[in-house]
């Protein structure tokens, strides 16, 4: 009996010791990448955690060729939609209304630059994190991967598991999104400065 | 070309992901001769450059780090001589029960109580102690708030013009009137505290500060495992003197509340507060 729980113990610890040197490094991405997701400082924690425990729990499984870093993107996103399937819901936006907002401002910014500029200074860096929560989960993920983490579409097909073509696309809607609602914050904000 | 391709290529323009000359090339005499294309562009542009700017990666907070770095690093694993697999098998019955006693140890739930956590608190820049000070001297009338107010936009104000350097929330309730605010100075730092009037009898303090200033120099304190259970998202609560005190994390905030206030009424308004700025 000794040996077989001596043995486990040391097989344990040596996983402990692997795990620890090819996953730790990867801590500071992946909070990160999980504070976008959801926004929230103790969310992003908690996902963490899990990411870590689930990524703990198949380490043995691994072959020597996986990249680590996909593989643990890979299950921070899966554990993701696990965690906020009840929340999935409050981030969906029609994307009827983002087209008519997104035409309404292409026909009737004559200046793109000019409001750019509006956008950039008035916009406060909570706020365009709050905007990114309006996206649905698919589109936020694609797009915090290029966008703060300055991915290729190669890598963030590899870490969302789908075709590079959809990853494009999906960056390209997201885009949109964003510029809708930063343009409906703006608006907003005018109409209560003029109050 | 359809309009998918169009979006693909525009966006693959704007990231920089087009590899084929002859796609480059037929993108950028689009761009020239199609307003709407370019304007297409332009979004995929300045959306990319205000979130890369405006949402930067910072590092993870010190507590998780070490959470993480407890339960996996090999280095904070390491393995004391006299657990080895040989001292194991020289000393047979005395290396059974030890492991058993290691065992019972691994197994105990590692989170303490909020008993545990109480007793933990304690120190001049403590929180949990100042709070509690703060608002028996005011209670017992050795001070007045700096700012009378029943307006949550005039407390905040308030705030903002005292150069607070974090985001504030003053939340308004039904039943209670808001009363004022003051400016808690500790080793050089603003911290702000409001307070609510609960019919003239009983009294709410609210103080928050940026979880930084716990993290950092630790110009205010909270034990570790305080700031670790807040972290997790709990609500930690507890009565001393019939006096009821709550702390929660709400976002990059953390909150401490005490009041006089009946404790069903403290748990349910204020542990289960989300702030929003």
């Amino acid at each position: 009996m000794l040996p077989v729980i001596l043995s486990v113990s040391g097989e344990r610890i040596n996983l402990i010791s692997e795990f620890g040197k090819a996953a730790i490094s990867y801590i500071d991405g992946l909070y990160n990448f999980g504070l976008r997701m959801t926004g929230s400082r103790v969310e992003a924690n908690k996902l963490l955690i899990e990411t870590y425990r689930r990524a703990f729990n198949f380490f043995d499984k691994l072959s020597r060729e996986t990249d680590i870093k996909t593989w643990l993107f890979r299950i921070m996103i899966k554990s993701f939609y696990d965690f906020s399937e009840i929340k999935a819901d409050q981030a969906k936006t029609s994307f009827e209304e983002t087209e008519q907002l997104y035409s309404k401002i292409q026909f009737s910014s004559t200046n793109f630059t000019e409001l750019e500029k509006k956008i950039t200074d008035k916009i406060k860096d909570d706020e365009l994190s709050e905007v990114l929560l309006f996206l649905p989960a698919e589109l936020r993920i694609v797009v915090i991967l290029c966008d703060i983490f300055k991915f290729s579409y190669e890598k963030i097909a590899d870490f969302a598991d789908i075709p590079v073509e959809n990853v494009i696309l999906r960056i390209h809607l997201a885009r949109k999104i964003i510029l809708a609602k930063l343009y409906m914050r703006l608006k907003n904000q005018n109409i209560s400065d003029k109050e | 070309m359809n309009q998918e391709n169009l979006e693909r290529l525009i966006t693959s323009y704007a990231d920089g992901e087009l590899r084929e000359t002859s796609e480059i090339n037929s993108i950028e005499n689009l761009l020239q001769s199609d307003k709407n294309l370019k304007f297409d562009y332009s979004v995929q542009l300045f959306t990319k450059s205000i979130v890369s700017e405006k949402l930067k990666l910072q590092p993870a907070p010190e507590q998780i780090r070490n959470k993480v770095f407890k339960e996996f690093n090999p280095l904070k694993k390491t393995v004391p001589e006299f657990l080895s697999t040989k001292a194991f098998i020289a000393y047979g019955s005395t290396a059974i029960a030890l492991l058993a006693i290691i065992l019972l140890i691994f197994n105990r739930t590692p989170q303490k109580t909020i008993e545990e956590l109480s007793v933990e608190q304690s120190g001049d820049n403590n929180l949990y102690t100042r709070v509690v000070e703060n608002f028996k001297y005011l209670k017992e009338g050795h001070s007045s708030p700096q700012l009378i107010s029943a307006s949550s936009a005039e407390i905040k104000a308030f705030f903002r013009n005292e150069g607070l350097k974090y985001d504030l929330f003053v939340p308004t309730y039904d039943n209670w009137e808001l009363l004022g605010a003051d400016i808690f100075q500790l080793r050089g730092e603003k911290f702000a505290v409001h307070y609510y009037n609960v019919n003239g009898s009983s009294l709410i303090y609210f103080f928050q500060a940026d979880i930084s200033f716990f993290e950092n120099d630790k110009i205010i304190k909270l034990s570790e495992d305080l700031i670790e259970y807040l972290n997790e998202g709990n609500c930690f609560i507890t009565y001393e003197e019939n006096l009821g005190i709550v702390m929660k994390q709400s976002q990059h905030n953390i909150i401490a509340v005490v009041s006089d206030i009946s404790p069903v009424e403290l748990e349910k308004n204020f542990c289960n507060l989300n702030l929003n700025y």
